[in-house]
């Protein structure tokens, strides 16, 4: 039924004995057995015998069970680490929006499915970073139909630079199979799906381009809004846009330019018709920066 | 043969079969005889005594020798039998695929190519039908060629078995042109019948590949196969008009050589004279020596010979290659680019013009829809390999890509890009012909591409080199003879462009492109190691 692999080939025999049972013949009590084989004496002295490949088994699995134990100590290190961040989170992260780090590795490639009606105009604010060097490419997908083409060729005119040396790839692919943007990071793993949702990817990977305090549970709540929004028929958008702007001074939320004012630039600018409740101010200033 | 689910009745022995045989002779024997007495007591005087109105409206017709009778008679096609041509009275020539008497109607269905209507013939005295010519047509046998004279009905509701279902043709002449033996070697519903049905009661009667091809004729009538040698003869098209627009010049290549083109195995050698031959198994070397002849960007399409006793759903043994060679400029991301641009035009120009074929296609054989992107995607050898390397494949870096890491890698490219066309770029050295031009950058690389179709590679291809001593070098490396290859490295020494080139089969291309899963479903009259009839 199973077969086992044979990992270190012994070339020695071992006796056995030729039948399963034996039954003790009470009228020879005194005569010895047959059964002075001791299979397991013979076994003993097998492995005890000096074997190079043995030996070699031996080291490689020495040599594992030490990076294990690295292994493990590593992430003793990570876990005490995270155990002290949780204490002085809001210390941490006030710091580190000053600080400019990539919180999120990124993979060398990275693909953003994007719908031709809901192109994603957030990615400009990313790209006039002068710190984030992405190299952008960009592809139609047969799924779209040949009037779209103009309005993603007008679209893919505002990418003005393009940086061959950079590191990241990003792939642009217009399809209209969903009506959702996706990011996928690979080919095995789970795609970021919506625009909000890959705008908040973004922020944490770039920080210091987008503030987006993922603690803040208002900011959050606004995203979500924003999502909604998304997805609301366009009849609907103007009630959603007003829970959105409970907060609004000059800015969506703190006066100060956040995450949430892309998010809402980025649903606003697809609309044929802009919403009335849509402060004209705001979006002015949100064309400034996402353009 | 027809494969069919249903099963034979149980033979208990040669008794049984006796017995049974007995039973049924006796039993055919006693409705002969019914037949006969009913004929005898009213059919027969009726018949003689009835005149026929539909006289000189039906019948077979003699054999068409061009004696030039009704020359001044307008056909009208199938597909253009209209709700607009309602009442209309028309003339139409097609076959007869099925038809079924009952009384003093007759149903039956017209079909011309891929394109069906329902006929009928109904016995009518304004009309001047008679119960004669409504047996006649019941009578037909199927696939056989008729002339029909009739109006053009608007229906009550749509015949949803035809694909002109909002009219039905409603004949007062039927004439045969050509019979059919009555007998068929497969039924052209079963060679049509989808392959995958989700309704559990659907017949499941479906016909061999071997017994496909072995009545090609027929086969080739059902709408799939009407629909997937269209789409074939789109590809090599769209080919043609793609490359000349951009400034290619086709060519025609022998296919009798002196010596193998591409190292000498898997050729067929033919005798030619006192002597032998070979047939061309690749058009490569005659491209690049018109390249060398300054034609700067060529194609040619072409029959290509390949002695593989290769058995697979892939391989045939003759095929039609679509061959192009481009000299560049500066490098041979110049020739990839364009041959990309070519099939993503190709995609489309099938994607945009052969709806309907490929819907066809999609009802006998269930499979989803090509997907490409425009630009083609390209990658580089090191960036699949770690792709792979994600899903557990481990590769190395100086070896080729097996055929199953190759299907893997089409299932990561999809996932990820969601398209079953890409490029592959930069292959290692290690695993090319001795003529492909290694990477300046690195000597371990080469300036070479694979393009794949759902995961199968369908076209292979690279830089060439030009340079006569090098080739010369790269053929000594490689351990080759260089007296057998010494034409090949002659053509360049009087000057040629860079260039670079590939291609690929035509039957393959169609195969990957509407998913299906044997290369004889899109080849003609296949020829494998096993078949080279009809």
């Amino acid at each position: 039924m199973y077969q086992m692999r044979n990992i270190v080939s012994q070339d020695c025999e071992i006796d056995l004995p030729k039948c399963m049972y034996r039954i003790r013949n009470p009228n020879q009590l005194s005569q010895c057995f047959e059964n002075d084989i001791n299979i397991c004496h013979q076994i003993v002295k097998l492995i005890k015998r000096p074997s190079d490949k043995m030996a070699e088994l031996e080291q490689r699995q020495d040599q594992l069970l030490k990076k294990l134990d690295i292994l493990y100590d590593r992430i003793k290190i990570i876990s005490s680490i995270c155990a002290s961040n949780e204490i002085n989170t809001k210390v941490q992260l006030q710091k580190s929006n000053k600080i400019k780090i990539q919180s999120i590795p990124t993979p060398e490639e990275i693909v953003l499915y994007v719908n031709p009606d809901n192109l994603p105009w957030y990615l400009f604010v990313f790209l006039k970073d002068p710190s984030i060097e992405v190299h952008i490419t960009w592809h139609i997908h047969s799924s779209v139909a040949n009037e779209k083409k103009p309005k993603i060729l007008a679209f893919l005119k505002n990418f003005k630079k393009i940086n061959l040396n950079s590191k990241i790839n990003l792939r642009l692919i217009f399809s209209c199979v969903s009506t959702d943007s996706e990011l996928k990071l690979s080919s095995l793993a789970i795609p970021i799906v919506s625009s909000v949702n890959i705008l908040r990817y973004l922020s944490l990977v770039y920080p210091n381009t987008v503030p987006y305090d993922m603690n803040d549970h208002i900011v959050d709540g606004l995203l979500d809004n924003c999502y909604l929004l998304e997805k609301t028929p366009e009849k609907n958008k103007d009630a959603i846009i007003q829970k959105i702007l409970v907060h609004h001074k000059d800015w969506m939320y703190k006066n100060e330019f956040s995450i949430v004012d892309v998010a809402l630039y980025n649903v606003v600018k697809q609309l044929r018709n802009k919403p009335k409740s849509v402060p004209i101010s705001w979006f002015e200033q949100c064309e400034k920066i996402c353009n | 043969m027809v494969v069919s689910e249903e099963n034979q009745p149980t033979v208990e022995g040669d008794a049984a079969v006796s017995k049974k045989a007995a039973k049924k002779a006796a039993k055919a024997a006693e409705k002969q005889q019914k037949k006969a007495d009913h004929k005898a007591a009213s059919g027969q005087p009726q018949a003689e005594s009835e005149p026929d109105i539909s006289e000189g409206h039906y019948g077979t017709y003699k054999l068409l020798q061009s004696s030039g009778e009704h020359r001044d008679r307008v056909y009208t096609d199938v597909k253009d039998l209209t709700v607009g041509k309602n009442g209309q009275d028309v003339w139409v020539r097609a076959r007869l695929q099925t038809s079924r008497a009952k009384g003093k109607q007759c149903f039956a269905v017209l079909r011309q190519t891929s394109t069906t209507v329902q006929l009928l013939v109904s016995v009518s005295e304004e009309k001047n039908v008679s119960k004669q010519l409504v047996k006649f047509v019941g009578n037909i046998t199927k696939e056989s060629i008729i002339d029909v004279y009739g109006t053009i009905v608007k229906t009550a509701t749509p015949v949803e078995s035809c694909t002109v279902s909002e009219v039905e043709l409603v004949a007062s002449e039927v004439w045969v042109v050509s019979a059919a033996k009555a007998q068929l070697p497969l039924q052209i519903e079963d060679a049509a019948r989808p392959e995958k049905n989700d309704d559990p009661e659907a017949l499941k009667i479906r016909v061999n590949q071997d017994t496909r091809l072995d009545n090609r004729v027929l086969d080739l009538r059902t709408p799939a196969n009407q629909a997937i040698f269209r789409i074939e003869a789109g590809v090599c098209r769209l080919f043609r008009d793609i490359l000349t627009k951009r400034g290619f010049v086709e060519i025609h290549t022998p296919k009798i050589i002196s010596a193998a083109s591409e190292g000498g195995a898997n050729v067929f050698t033919v005798s030619y004279f006192k002597s032998s031959a070979y047939l061309a198994q690749s058009p490569q070397l005659y491209k690049q020596m018109a390249i060398a002849a300054d034609f700067d960007k060529v194609f040619t399409v072409g029959a290509v010979f390949r002695a593989e006793d290769s058995n697979t759903h892939r391989h045939l043994t003759e095929f039609v290659g679509l061959d192009l060679e481009m000299s560049f400029k500066h490098h041979y991301h110049e020739v990839l680019d364009t041959i990309g641009q070519t099939f993503t035009d190709m995609f489309r120009g099938l994607r945009d013009e052969f709806a309907s074929e490929i819907a066809s296609v999609g009802q006998q054989y269930r499979v989803e829809p090509f997907k490409f992107l425009d630009p083609p995607l390209r990658l580089e050898f090191p960036q699949a390999i770690q792709m792979l390397k994600e899903a557990g494949v481990t590769v190395g870096e100086e070896d080729d890509l097996s055929t199953p890491d190759e299907k893997l890698l089409g299932r990561l490219v999809k996932a990820k890009y969601d398209t079953d066309f890409y490029i592959l770029d930069k292959y290692p050295l290690a695993v090319r012909p001795f003529y492909t031009m290694p990477d300046p950058n690195n000597p371990k690389v080469s300036n070479s591409y694979d393009m794949f179709m759902r995961g199968e590679e369908i076209l292979s291809g690279a830089q060439r080199i030009h340079d006569p001593e090098f080739l010369t070098e790269r053929a000594k490396h490689h351990g080759i003879d260089i007296s057998k290859i010494a034409a090949y490295i002659e053509s360049f020494r009087l000057g040629c462009p860079p260039h670079a080139g590939g291609g690929i089969g035509m039957e393959r291309v169609v195969m990957l492109y509407l998913g299906l899963d044997n290369i004889r479903k899109t080849s003609m009259f296949p020829r494998d190691p096993k078949r080279v009839t009809p």
